[in-house]
């Protein structure tokens, strides 16, 4: 039985933390205001290339005060370039504003993409290399488990796991769990093979409800993505008690910018719960 | 090398001795020697001041056992001794030949305290050599505190550049120093973990406790291995004259100890044992159904302190005292974590001659968790632990009236287990290495009185630590990742670091009852307490230094001005220092700190410096006694791996921070006593805009520390009825209030969605005790 035994422990380690500090907390909380500074905007741009056909979206937009601005403006009129190392060169095209499209560039694994934002005559750019296509080999629907004893399995509460064979070298994952038609953002599901490397790999990624509709996409990530996505998630999901002091992501753009630039081969697979795939592989 | 160092310099003490010598009459000199000592119950009392009315300044403290010794001419003297709480002894004596005294000091009644007569009341603050703080516990007894739990390292943090870590937090920052560099002696043996419950409470049973020295700086060679301060606490020997019983019960706690003589009065134990019923706090937890698990819950800690002595001849006596202290918390019977520290020290003082005073410790310390997850047959246990063996030689010898030298060694086998796993399911988790480690210190230092007005301690302290295999290395670049490793075999020596340490104390007696003293140190740390979250948790882990840590180094530069009124009723005091840090730790982004074999690969180091100005106001004697203490300061650092490089300000800057504290005795059975404390709020990371990654919402940081919390004050109040039956049976009512106007203190500030418009944000501010009322009752027999 191999178990995402690392973060199981920490896992464990968190939760035992917040009872602690439960215990003492007698839930006084109010809400305050807090008078905070506002920033300089700054340039914020995602984009991923996956091994999935194209085109390919990168949007760039700018941030904004912490507390006031719902809705962050978009980046027109950049200069949006995607090159790879076996000679592409894309000049994006902007679809609406804020969106830019990829025209030519092609996602395979093993090539490295290079992006190049101009705006406002700032400069910016990044690089993120495609890991191999990693295969979701199948799915399992097991019964809900009770874990280390405590908490009452759910009866109406399944699990879902995920199998594929790790590639024999460093490799990084992502998983994300799109349970009819809604993806869940907060849990990034970030995977380091430093103890299954190139094993077989069993990881339970969701515990879904009879009739559920899930999709289970695996992303392979370089270094610097799955190393921005960790700290982009420490910062999301912090203890606020016990949690280390916050920080901006570590991002792979140069120049001051905002969120990363990536490239994952990406497989997928969709399963329907019912009890008739219990104990079965799909 | 360092036997060159020490002869020249105690070739130097004496080419200054000398021309003073000179000066005064060839009389033949002779030794009064002995201790000071309790009449009461037998303790012996340190730091009693003894010196002849005929010559004040060449007066002499007793030492951390008691013992004194002074050299006088031949003459009739009136010999003077004086501690805190006592009545003064006038002694006089032909001094022909040497003496061997024991002083028996008897406790000052309540109706004494009104009427001291003049010139009998201590000024030691002023004409020592020595920049202490220190803290009777019976002194204390009356201050408020939170849930009637008394707690002396709570108290500390009353005085001035002591600045607690947070709320419900044993921690705490000296003059801008980091937690773990406080260097926390219970009967010689340190204590790493200080704190139960998370840090609500201290390790320290104050049942146990005799009294608690502190230093801040101007530090005495004796002491290393700690960058900020030295917290020397002494239990309770026991009394050797009678049997007595304590006890209490609180709200939380109940307590039990045991005093009496051994060995027909030449010996006498302690034993003190606490408990607390925690679990109560699991009753407030909403419950989720009736098989809830908070029903199967347990959370409470116990501590047993036992110490006994032996006087074995006139010149020999054996102590030897231990501590055990545990937490448990089980969750549902399948979670289970307990930590703890037990310490245990053997010492022997003998006194060699007259002038010569030895004594010999061995000491064991340990600090440990266990991590227990899992039923049946898939469980996983984890366990970490720090443990030391310590060897300590202490040597005084009392050169002359002049001079009084120390010198001694210090030798410590440390062992860091950072987590040993042994798991049935988890095959994969590896335990970490352990880590061996040596660390030997040497020291000498004088105390001088060179003229009338001017005293010197100078002293150096050399120390070395080595790391000793079996181990592994590891070499790391900019990103952390491993680029060579070295494997050392067990035995071999490796990684070895070693420096001086000076230590200067200059004291202008201006006149008795003022005087100014300046100080520098150099500290050195060579182990590492890591822990990336903002509270104190069981699970920190310390660490010895290596290629990839450096030891920590400390400079601390002091100037106080302290002055005495109303014929040393009230001592006022103030002190400004300035401190450099070297190789202070630091977390890089995302560091994971928990089971990985490379922790050192997750840290980043920088420097550090504070500055600040202590105002301290005591009034030792009456009916109202207290103090108001006031510290002005600025703690920074600088990493290159943070902040762009830019200093920030570091998380123990507080500018602010003032106490006052008063108990006031209405009658020998009342006594009223209040507490108010206002500290600036903490500096904390808040972010200054926010943009969207992946559909979630993230807060960008302009810079490290940018913020400070709200102000933190509150006022707690304590009224202490106590009744004394001709039986000797006395009792005492305790009640308390914690935050008397429940003043909402933030504790932390999170960001949350606003459940109204979840576009929006919003600011929580979370608090912990408010108003918090207690009632405790105790007894002795």
């Amino acid at each position: 039985m191999q178990l995402k035994t690392m973060i199981t422990y920490k896992t464990s380690i968190k939760i035992i933390l917040s009872i602690l500090t439960g215990f003492i907390l007698a839930g006084c909380q109010k809400v305050i205001n807090v008078d905070l500074n506002v920033a300089a905007p700054l340039i914020v741009i995602e984009g991923l290339i996956t091994d999935n056909p194209g085109p390919y979206l990168v949007t760039l937009s700018k941030s904004g005060s912490y507390f006031n601005q719902p809705l962050l403006p978009p980046v027109s009129g950049a200069q949006v370039i995607i090159s790879d190392n076996s000679g592409t060169i894309d000049t994006l095209k902007e679809i609406k504003p804020g969106y830019y499209q990829t025209i030519k560039t092609k996602g395979i694994p093993g090539r490295t993409y290079t992006i190049n934002v101009l705006s406002e005559s700032e400069e910016y750019s990044g690089t993120s290399t495609m890991f191999s296509h990693v295969r979701i080999d199948s799915l399992h629907l097991l019964k809900s488990q009770q874990r280390f004893g405590f908490g009452n399995p759910d009866e109406s509460r399944f699990e879902l796991h995920c199998f594929f064979k790790d590639p024999v070298e460093k490799n990084f994952y992502r998983i994300k769990v799109i349970t009819n038609d809604s993806i869940n953002n907060e849990n990034f599901r970030l995977y380091d093979d430093q103890y299954t490397n190139g094993e077989v790999t069993d990881l339970r990624v969701a515990r879904p409800k009879r009739g559920d509709r899930c999709t289970i996409e695996l992303f392979s990530l370089d270094k610097l993505t799955y190393g921005y996505y960790r700290t982009l998630e420490d910062l999301i999901r912090t203890n606020p008690f016990f949690g280390s002091t916050p920080a901006n992501p570590n991002t792979n753009l140069s120049n001051g910018a905002l969120g990363y630039f990536g490239a994952s081969a990406v497989s997928f697979k969709t399963v329907i719960i019912s009890d008739s795939l219990i104990n079965t592989a799909r | 090398m360092i036997f060159r160092i020490c002869f020249l310099f105690l070739s130097f003490s004496a080419i200054i001795t000398q021309p003073l010598r000179a000066e005064s009459d060839p009389v033949k000199t002779v030794t009064i020697s002995g201790f000071v000592r309790d009449a009461r119950n037998g303790e012996t009392l340190t730091g009693a001041v003894i010196f002849p009315k005929e010559n004040p300044t060449v007066g002499i403290s007793t030492n951390s056992y008691g013992y004194f010794s002074l050299s006088l001419p031949i003459g009739n003297y009136t010999i003077i001794v004086q501690y805190l709480g006592y009545k003064t002894k006038a002694l006089s004596m032909e001094l022909k030949e040497n003496v061997k005294i024991t002083v028996d000091m008897e406790e000052e009644s309540i109706a004494l305290k009104e009427v001291t007569i003049t010139g009998d009341r201590n000024n030691s603050n002023v004409v020592s050599g020595e920049l202490i703080s220190k803290i009777n516990v019976k002194e204390i007894q009356t201050i408020p505190v939170i849930l009637g739990e008394k707690d002396i390292l709570k108290t500390i943090q009353l005085l001035p550049g002591i600045t607690p870590a947070g709320e419900g937090n044993a921690g705490f920052y000296v003059r801008g120093g980091g937690v773990d560099q406080n260097l926390i002696l219970l009967d010689e043996a340190p204590v790493y973990n200080p704190s139960h419950l998370l840090g609500f409470f201290s390790t320290f049973n104050s049942d146990a406790i005799k009294d608690i020295t502190l230093y801040k700086g101007g530090f005495p060679a004796e002491y290393g291995g700690r960058l900020s301060s030295v917290v020397d606490i002494k239990m309770n020997e026991g009394n050797n004259k009678e049997f007595h019983v304590s006890g209490g019960v609180g709200i939380i706690a109940s307590h039990l100890a045991v005093e009496g003589p051994l060995f027909k009065n030449r010996g006498s134990f302690m034993i003190a044992a606490r408990r607390t019923y925690a679990d109560m706090f699991l009753k407030l937890l909403p419950s989720k159904g009736a098989d809830s698990t908070a029903s199967k819950t347990t959370l409470y800690f116990y501590d047993l302190n036992m110490k006994a002595n032996y006087q074995v001849t006139e010149k020999d006596r054996l102590y030897f005292s231990a501590y055990l202290g545990r937490d448990n918390f089980n969750l549902g019977g399948s979670l289970g974590l307990n930590w703890g520290n037990i310490t245990a020290t053997t010492r022997w003082n003998h006194v060699f001659s007259d002038k010569v005073f030895s004594n010999t410790s061995l000491i064991f310390n340990r600090y440990s968790y266990n991590f227990n997850v899992g039923v049946g047959n898939l469980t996983m246990k984890v366990l970490s632990e720090i443990k030391d063996w310590n060897l300590k030689e202490d040597l005084h010898y009392y050169l002359n009236s002049n001079n009084t030298i120390k010198f001694g060694l210090n030798s410590i086998y440390h062992t860091f287990v950072p987590s040993k796993v042994d798991s049935t399911v988890f095959f994969r988790v590896k335990s970490m290495d352990n880590r061996y480690a040596l660390e030997n210190a040497f020291y000498i230092s004088n105390e001088q009185t060179i003229t009338n007005h001017f005293k010197a301690t100078y002293g150096l302290r050399y120390s070395m630590f080595s790391s000793i295999g079996p181990g592994t290395i590891y070499t790391y670049d900019q990103v952390s990742d491993v680029i060579d490793s070295a494997v050392f075999k067990k035995g071999k020596i490796f990684n070895t670091f070693k420096g001086l340490e000076p230590r200067l104390l200059l004291n202008y007696v201006i006149n008795d009852s003022v005087s100014v003293k300046a100080s520098y140190a150099r500290t050195r740390q060579y182990i590492h307490l890591l822990s990336n979250t903002t509270s104190t948790t069981p699970f920190d882990l310390w660490v010895p230094s290596n290629i990839n840590i450096l030891p920590e180094i400390a400079d601390q530069y002091t100037l106080g001005y302290f002055r005495n009124f109303s014929n040393n009723m009230y001592e006022t005091s103030v002190e400004l220092y300035y401190k450099t840090l070297q190789n202070q730790i630091d977390y890089r982004n995302g560091s994971n700190l928990i089971l990985n074999n490379k922790v050192e690969s997750q840290l980043v180091f920088g420097r550090g410096f504070g500055y600040g100005a202590e105002f301290l106001v005591r009034k030792k004697y009456g009916k109202l006694t207290g103090w108001v203490s006031y510290t002005l300061s600025k703690t920074k650092r600088q990493f290159n791996d943070i902040n762009n490089g830019n200093i920030f300000l570091a998380k123990q800057d507080r500018p602010n921070n003032l106490a006052i504290v008063g108990m006031y005795e209405l009658s020998p059975r009342v006594t009223f006593s209040a507490t108010w404390i206002y500290i600036s709020g903490n500096v904390v990371t808040f972010p200054s805009g926010r943009y969207y990654v992946d559909g979630n919402i993230v807060p960008y940081y302009t810079g490290r520390n940018g913020y400070r919390m709200p102000d933190y004050h509150r006022l707690d109040v304590g009224l202490t009825l106590h009744k004394k039956k001709p039986n000797k049976f006395e009792s005492e009512w305790n009640f308390s209030i914690y935050n008397v106007y429940a003043r909402a203190n933030a504790y932390a500030i999170n960001f949350q969605p606003d459940p109204k418009d979840p576009t929006k944000t919003q600011a929580i501010q979370l608090s912990l005790f408010r108003f918090v009322p207690a009632v405790t009752y105790n007894f002795k027999f």
